[in-house]
């Protein structure tokens, strides 16, 4: 039914929170995903030819954010963010798309889907992708086969994207306890909406990425203010005034054991 | 590359430059950001294929568009004094080195906007079969449209 | 918007047929002794083939069309549902008129009831189609003041043409009729810059609030996901340049406003065979021309999801 559950007080808002600071953009969330969902009720998710053009569920961009030293490098991947207020669930007409009460995950019935893609129309964030192959409308389930599946060990009971992300940049829990570890996550480092005025209210949240430390905190002294490209000029010119001199290149100098080594391994690399 | 640095060389995404080494050199398309340092270009690794390796179609854009550093690197050192060559390895591990190649940028001519060098496609080794169309792997059990239809490409071309 | 010619095809056949269901049921309202069985009979043939056809080629464009049933299932939240269920209870006065001309030469008091519902029926089942696009809030162009009163007088627009076309076949004087045209035709022509003039500029969702990281800077698109195009880009990402979209909107205004209006100002002076063949041209024209009308309303559609791929504003 698009109907949309009527919210209860303590409802369950399963969901998944994305760490923009720590994500590497190594893209083993899609892979995961693409992997789990290839067989199951969502499966296959055909690709063709050689181009990968499928349906992917979840998928990485790389953004810049800002000019010069000061810009951002930001891996951010986009997947379902199992909006409150899904428009792709009101608009279906066939009641293929719903949201469940129980813990607000939005699917798609493949079985019923008629593959008139208007939920992909509706949905800001392009959560949903019509299969060419199977002639559905296909997206996140949150792995809502694998979090309940009693079949796995417990600890295994979590998103794919979130079991496999090597730099632990994705959390899964219920957003709708204020004292659930993915609740805290998002209180103590601000974690935001995607596009918040469209009204969807979604679900998963975005932490930002942290503030870059400035020279000052790196050790230096608290007045000294230098960039990181500063510090290799000088150490270029340093070198430069040393080959001239004749004195040792800034490379440190080991004495004793491994020092014939080391100065061999300077020399090489230093050509 | 550093979008400073690609404006002082007069460059714009997409123009091409050759990318020029001690050893050899290869024309690539520009792609400007703003982290990286002024004095370094990057590309990934193994992006780009030759013609038909992979068993990939010979029009991929792996082939067309994609192409390697690979060729700018030489395997071996400048030689020493006595002429011998030291393998272009780190010491330790014995792994190619790829971070202390220096290279000249120059935008490449108005007519020149291809990647190069370029390769004759690789030939498919005998044995291999042909690469499926559709790459599918599929739980079974369903009732699903490919069994009737099986290139949804060529249907879906004529119904829009 | 990816413009989908079934689509396309669907919004204006229908629009045309409901239009000129609507007209033939106002003018067997107002003037019943003016209509024939077989004029009656190619009017309903016509606008029934007209939404039909509509209908059968929106199921083209579905994943899935033998489950196309399914669709009229989700009318208390889905436009689409309720476009579909309000399709077919049209179908209800429509078969009703066509019946009772088929069974009496003049039906009278038996075509008022069917008449007076296909009205109501008519406009409900627009509506509800024009609301499929403007309820979206994802797509700026659509959800625009101006989509749903375009959508109506289009359809009013292509159906009296069509009316009038068909009335001067049959050898009927249309004066009413051809000054309907003309004045249906000025306000479509009024709405449709209107509706052009209203989504110029840029949206109000960005890059920034798409990704949240406004607080840095202006936001780029360094890498996209993939190499390839996928279904998002292909089917949201279509774009077309202005340049070429103001080519497109002067053949649309030329072709369904200008030629259609002027071969009416001359069938309505000139009358016999010229007028006929004036009012033919006129509804091959305006047809030729809703295409491209429809085709760019699809065209000139920007989604928010470009926002992730590369798109400043939309």
């Amino acid at each position: 039914m698009t109907c949309l559950p009527a919210p209860f007080p303590g409802q369950k808002k399963l969901g998944l929170v994305i760490d923009l600071d720590t994500c590497v953009g190594c893209h083993a969330c899609a892979v995961n995903c693409k992997e789990w969902n290839a067989s199951g009720h969502s499966g296959p998710l055909s690709d063709f030819e050689a181009k990968s053009d499928g349906v992917w569920f979840n998928r990485v961009h790389t953004y810049e954010a800002g000019e010069g030293e000061a810009s951002r490098t930001v891996h951010f991947p986009r997947s379902c963010l199992h909006c409150e207020e899904p428009a792709c669930v009101t608009v279906c007409p066939t009641g293929a798309s719903y949201k469940r009460a129980e813990d607000g995950i939005v699917l798609v019935n493949a079985d019923t889907c008629i593959g008139c893609k208007l939920c992909s129309w509706a949905c800001p964030y392009g959560a949903r992708e019509f299969d060419e192959d199977d002639g559905v409308m296909k997206k996140c389930t949150l792995c809502v086969d694998k979090i309940y599946n009693e079949n796995l060990p417990e600890e295994d009971r979590q998103p794919a994207c979130v079991a496999t992300c090597p730099a632990s940049a994705r959390h899964f829990g219920d957003l709708g306890d204020p004292n659930s570890k993915v609740s805290k996550l998002v209180a103590e480092r601000g974690g935001y909406d995607l596009m918040p005025e469209m009204g969807y209210k979604p679900v998963n949240k975005y932490l930002p990425p942290r503030p870059k430390k400035t020279g000052a905190s790196c050790g230096s002294k608290a007045s000294e203010e230098f960039s990181l490209i500063d510090l290799a000029e000088r150490r270029a010119a340093k070198d430069e005034i040393a080959v001239k001199t004749g004195a040792e290149p800034t490379l440190a100098k080991a004495d004793g054991k491994g020092a014939a080594f080391l100065r061999w391994a300077d020399r090489v690399l230093s050509r | 590359m550093n979008r400073a640095t690609a404006e002082k060389h007069g460059l714009v995404d997409g123009d091409f430059v050759w990318v020029t080494s001690h050893h050899s050199r290869i024309k690539v398309p520009v792609r400007t950001m703003e982290g990286v340092n002024p004095n370094t270009v990057w590309t990934w690794n193994a992006i780009g294929k030759r013609k038909g390796a992979w068993n990939l179609p010979k029009d991929a854009p792996e082939g067309e568009q994609g192409f390697l550093l690979n060729h700018t690197i030489s395997e071996l050192l400048p030689p020493e004094k006595d002429g011998y060559r030291y393998s272009n390895s780190d010491p330790v591990t014995g792994q190619a080195a790829w971070y202390d190649l220096r290279v000249r940028i120059e935008k490449a001519a108005e007519t020149e906007q291809a990647c190069d060098p370029s390769f004759p496609p690789l030939e498919r080794p005998p044995g291999m079969p042909d690469r499926p169309d559709v790459l599918r792997f599929e739980a079974g059990g369903r009732k699903q449209p490919w069994d009737r239809r099986p290139d949804p490409r060529a249907g879906r071309r004529a119904a829009s | 918007m990816h413009p989908a010619f079934s689509v396309i095809l669907f919004t204006t056949a229908s629009g045309a047929g409901y239009g000129l269901l609507l007209w033939f049921a106002l003018c067997s309202l107002a003037a019943p002794d003016w209509i024939d069985r077989p004029l009656a009979l190619t009017t309903l043939l016509f606008g029934l083939a007209l939404v039909s056809a509509g209908l059968g080629s929106s199921t083209l464009h579905l994943g899935r069309p033998e489950r196309a049933w399914r669709a009229l299932s989700q009318w208390r939240t889905s436009w689409l549902s309720r476009e579909g269920v309000a399709a077919i209870a049209a179908y209800v006065p429509a078969g009703l008129l066509a019946l009772a001309w088929i069974v009496w030469p003049r039906p009278g008091g038996v075509a008022i009831l069917p008449a007076l519902l296909m009205i109501p029926a008519a406009l409900a089942t627009t509506y509800c189609t024009a609301m499929i696009y403007a309820s979206l809030k994802t797509v700026r162009q659509w959800r625009n003041r101006f989509t749903v009163p375009n959508y109506y007088a289009l359809g009013l627009f292509t159906g009296a043409l069509l009316f009038a076309a068909i009335l001067r076949l049959f050898g009927r004087e249309t004066v009413a009729v051809d000054i309907a045209v003309l004045v249906v035709g000025a306000a479509t022509l009024a709405l449709k810059l209107a509706y052009w003039r209203s989504i110029e500029g840029r949206g109000a969702s960005t890059a920034e609030s798409a990704t949240g990281l406004g607080g840095f800077g202006t936001v780029r698109l360094f890498e996209a996901p993939h190499t390839e195009e996928n279904y998002l880009m292909r089917e949201m990402g279509f774009s077309i340049a202005r340049k070429h979209a103001a080519k497109l909107r002067r053949l649309c205004l030329a072709a369904l406003f200008g030629a259609p209006l002027l071969l009416t100002l001359i069938a309505l002076l000139a009358g016999g065979w010229i007028a006929g063949f004036a009012a033919v041209l006129a509804v091959i024209s305006a047809g030729a021309g809703v295409l491209v009308e429809r085709w760019l309303f699809f065209a000139e559609a920007t989604h928010v999801v470009t926002l992730f791929y590369g798109a400043r504003a939309a």
